[in-house]
């Protein structure tokens, strides 16, 4: 469960988070809506304590992450997938030496392990045949997909998505949305996206939260965004 | 007057921050917190690529010396003395700066622009968010293989160089092989290789802490990552010279 409360946040004279409240409860998809620009990744980067608030706190099943030091932070990472909008791969490695990284650094496992595990990882992304590819060689949308099996490869309870649809086609936009979708449900773990892409944020999400000035403009289900009144709710999802 | 006060603000900042670095560097190698296999592929990385040139230059240098060396001695009727020039002046100074130098422009600008590149493309971001310290993983491995190839591309500077004015020695001046070689043996002592080589492990210090320094901290995409790059390789060539003239003297007051 992720629970955030009064979170502020600016950077230089630029307010960007504006007192954000808001309870993903386990199991959930929430996606983050908003215009570019909103503080979407910045929240998503509070959960995960790679920023620190001004003020207000993000608490992780219970453990408040936003005041811990970076070595504090480092165990409690290990059960948070990120999928960076760009992929973030290590371009000097393989996808095999990509997915199997937080294998080899968080767990025991044997290397055949690490391979079998990686391996049937792979495969259920329909990844099986970029195994030994670089980054470089591969398209978008397989980038993403490579990055979402990294974020994946531990057993992770929370799994955060920054913009997992930028830059795709509306195809793969829907192809990756719906694996985002498939694997939060198989894991059960606690999803938030960060998005701005309407179509596909109302098909995988079971609530969505439109960001404005930092604010949280509205919370809801896809249809009762859609049938909101607010002027500012209605010309957004109207885009 | 105000300019000068926030330039110069900025500038104890930057120092503040490059302590603070070296500082949590250090504290994983005491503690042990060290990944050989790293330190070994940046070894081999940093070594393979600057040792092509390392050889060249030095070849070079020791031919220009013996020749130069030559000419001069000559004049006095004191050529058989070539082999000395050479060999202490590697030794003492010409090994170690050059070689330093070299591998600040080559290695160096290597591990910046490359820890930059990882910055400026979330990676690093995403080795946090994967719960590894990026320091850990890319940058204490970086410095140590700093540490460890560099005195060993001096040795290999010194002794290709000697070998460049051997050639010289021999062909130009005529010098027997033989006595080329024993006068060389004979003008190197101890205090010298160890006068010079001390120096070298200051200088592995410097340029990897400066160049894991600049790549770890760059912003602004591909911009930042050639300024940050070329500033590195600035600093680095700037700390070497400056810190081998102290050294240098501190050395002279204490073995002569």
């Amino acid at each position: 469960m992720i629970e955030i409360s009064g979170l502020y946040k600016t950077f230089g004279s630029q307010k960007v988070l504006d007192g954000i409240s808001l309870e993903v409860p386990k199991g959930e998809i929430l996606v983050i809506l908003g215009q570019s620009g909103t503080g979407k990744s910045v929240l998503l980067k509070h959960i995960i304590g790679l920023l620190k608030p001004d003020a207000g706190n993000v608490k992780l099943n219970g453990v408040d992450v936003s005041n811990l030091s970076e070595k504090a932070l480092l165990p409690v990472r290990k059960k948070i997938g990120y999928l960076f909008q760009d992929g973030a791969l290590y371009d000097f490695m393989s996808v095999f030496d990509n997915v199997a990284f937080p294998l080899l650094e968080h767990t025991k496992f044997s290397f055949k392990e690490v391979q079998n595990k990686v391996m049937a990882t792979l495969e259920s992304l329909d990844l099986h045949d970029v195994v030994v590819k670089f980054p470089s060689e591969l398209s978008g949308g397989m980038r993403k997909r490579v990055a979402l099996a990294r974020a994946i490869i531990l057993d992770i309870e929370i799994l955060l998505c920054d913009e997992p649809t930028s830059g795709l086609d509306p195809i793969r936009s829907r192809d990756i949305s719906e694996v985002i979708h498939q694997v939060s449900r198989k894991l059960g773990c606690t999803t938030v996206i960060a998005s701005h892409d309407i179509a596909n944020s109302c098909r995988i999400g079971d609530r969505i939260a439109l960001l404005n000035d930092g604010k949280i403009a509205a919370l809801g289900s896809a249809k009762e965004l859609q049938a909101s009144n607010d002027p500012f709710v209605k010309e957004f999802m109207k885009v | 007057m105000n300019g000068y006060f926030k330039k110069f603000y900025i500038w104890c900042s930057h120092i503040g921050e490059a302590v603070v670095f070296f500082s949590r560097a250090l504290k994983f190698i005491i503690t042990g917190k060290i990944r050989f296999n790293e330190v070994w592929k940046q070894v081999y990385e940093q070594g393979a690529q600057t040792v092509i040139i390392v050889i060249l230059t030095s070849l070079a240098a020791g031919a220009v010396l013996a020749m130069q060396g030559y000419v001069s001695m000559s004049r006095f009727g004191a050529k058989e003395y070539v082999s000395h020039l050479v060999a202490l002046s590697l030794v003492r100074e010409l090994g170690p700066v050059f070689t330093a130098l070299i591998f600040s422009g080559k290695a160096g600008a290597k591990i910046t622009a490359e820890l930059g590149t990882m910055n400026v493309n979330d990676q690093m971001t995403a080795t946090r968010a994967m719960g590894v310290d990026p320091m850990e993983y890319f940058v204490v491995p970086r410095m140590l293989a700093c540490f460890l190839v560099l005195p060993l591309l001096v040795i290999i500077f010194e002794l290709v160089g000697m070998f460049g004015g051997y050639i010289v020695g021999v062909g130009q001046a005529h010098l027997p092989g033989a006595f080329y070689l024993a006068q060389t043996q004979r003008a190197i002592e101890y205090v010298d290789f160890f006068s010079g080589f001390i120096k070298v492990f200051f200088f592995a210090v410097i340029i990897g802490w400066t160049c894991c320094f600049q790549g770890f901290n760059t912003k602004g995409g591909s911009l930042g990552v050639g300024q940050h790059t070329t500033n590195a390789v600035a600093y680095s060539y700037i700390l070497v010279i400056i810190s081998n003239t102290i050294l240098t003297k501190l050395i002279l007051t204490i073995w002569g």
